[in-house]
This record gives C-alpha cells, sequence and structure tokens, in this order.
C-alpha cells in the first residue's frame, strides 16, 4: 500500500496521531478525576474506535496496544463499579499505545 | 472474482475509517460510487429515501443508532428494495458472539483491519449464499 493516494491519506492521519493521544490522555484523567461509568465508557468508545483507525493505517503496534487497552476497560465495565484502585494502570496502557505509534515511525 | 457494484453504503462513524475503506474500495475496483452514512440512523433514512445500494459495508459500535439496532430497523423495510442488498458487518468486536450474531442476521462479518483482499472474499461469500 505505497501508492501516492495511500501515502497522502496516511500523512493527513499521521497529523491526527497527536490529537487522539491527547484526546485518550484527557479522557483518562477525566476518569481518575470522576471515577464514573460513563467516564468509563466514553474512554473505551475512543480506544475502541482508535483499535480500528490505527489498523486500518497500518500501525499494527499500537492497535495492538489499544485492543489490550480496550479489553482491560470492558473487563472493568462487566464488574461492579465500587473499587477505583485499577484506575492508575490506566497510564501504563497509554504509554503502551504511544510506545506502538513510535515504533511504527521508526 | 467479485464484480464492481454499482453503489456502496458505508455505515460508520469514524472518518478516519471511512477514508480508509473509500481508498480500499476505489483501488480494487469494488464499487463505482460511494455514499457515507455517519451513523445507522442516517444510513435507514437513505435508504428510505434512495435508490437501494448494492453493498452495505456496517460498522457495529456507532452513536445514536448502533450496528445491530440498524439491523433491527432494517427488517422493517420492504423485502423488494433488500433483495440486492449485500451487507457485511466490519468491526473490531472482541466479542466472538458478535461473528455468530451477524450470521443471524444473514449478513458478513470481517475483523478491521479491513483489506481489500477480505472485503473481496467477503462481498464473494455473501454473494454465493444470496444465489
Amino acid at each position: 500500500m505505497t501508492n501516492p493516494e495511500f501515502l497522502e491519506l496516511l500523512d493527513r492521519y499521521k497529523k491526527t496521531i497527536p490529537e487522539k493521544l491527547g484526546t485518550i490522555q484527557n479522557l483518562i484523567n477525566a476518569l481518575k478525576q470522576t471515577p464514573s461509568e460513563e467516564n468509563l465508557k466514553n474512554l473505551r468508545a475512543f480506544v475502541h474506535k482508535t483499535v480500528g483507525n490505527t489498523g486500518g493505517y497500518g500501525y499494527l503496534e499500537a492497535s495492538e496496544a489499544c485492543r489490550q487497552f480496550e479489553h482491560f476497560l470492558l473487563d472493568k465495565l462487566a464488574k461492579p463499579f465500587d473499587d477505583f484502585s485499577w484506575i492508575d494502570q490506566c497510564d501504563a496502557y497509554y504509554q503502551n499505545i504511544i510506545k506502538g505509534f513510535n515504533e511504527q515511525r521508526s | 472474482m467479485c464484480k464492481t457494484v454499482e453503489t456502496v453504503l458505508i455505515v460508520d462513524d469514524d472518518n478516519d475509517n471511512n477514508m480508509i475503506t473509500s481508498y480500499l474500495i476505489n483501488k480494487h475496483k469494488i464499487a463505482n460510487k460511494i455514499i457515507v452514512a455517519l451513523d445507522g440512523l442516517e444510513a435507514i433514512q437513505f435508504l428510505k429515501n434512495n435508490p437501494p445500494p448494492d453493498l452495505i459495508l456496517l460498522d457495529l459500535n456507532m452513536p445514536r443508532m448502533n450496528g445491530w439496532e440498524f439491523l433491527e430497523e432494517y427488517k422493517k423495510i420492504d423485502a423488494k428494495t433488500k433483495d440486492s442488498i449485500i451487507i457485511i458487518m466490519i468491526t473490531t468486536s472482541l466479542n466472538p458472539d458478535d461473528k455468530e450474531l451477524a450470521g443471524k442476521y444473514k449478513v458478513g462479518f470481517i475483523n478491521k483491519p479491513l483489506t481489500g483482499e477480505s472485503l473481496k472474499g467477503a462481498i464473494e461469500e455473501r454473494e454465493t449464499i444470496k444465489k
């Protein structure tokens, strides 16, 4: 997939990566500030979306990191929402997503 | 090999996905005309007011009306309109039951990331089943 049209799409997509990472960070911060089911669902929905589009543009490591994060969040959604000790673990998943994007660049 | 269809309706709220899906459709000559609906509700409204597309590529997770809700609403559309439409569900679902459920709705199922080959394969499979 290296034709000019795809490269143009890829270039456009690359420019959106900082915004996507910023959105994930903001959603994690919102969850930390207010640990609610709604905030958890918002974070999960955006991470889910990012699983799909990262993979479509060939960022397979980032897509896999997002998939693992989504799996983690779905597991938390399936349980009673009364223990928030896991929320700080979101930072490690977030760092893995950044690492996934960086590895693809190198 | 699947033939080029006239119109495809992409139903997905993610513009990044819609652009790459459109690119693959054009590259692999899957359809001559591409229409995008940003959720199930927009897709239903399109189907009620326009000639039917040949192919619908349906995302699962969408605001307002998701893929499953779309399929429920789609049941209400008259059989003649639906007769020639092939629906392929394209998701990043982690739930293995979703593929089985897609089968019950008689729609194809592909996991993202989408490739030209996976898309053509799913269309051919649905064409064969419909015959």
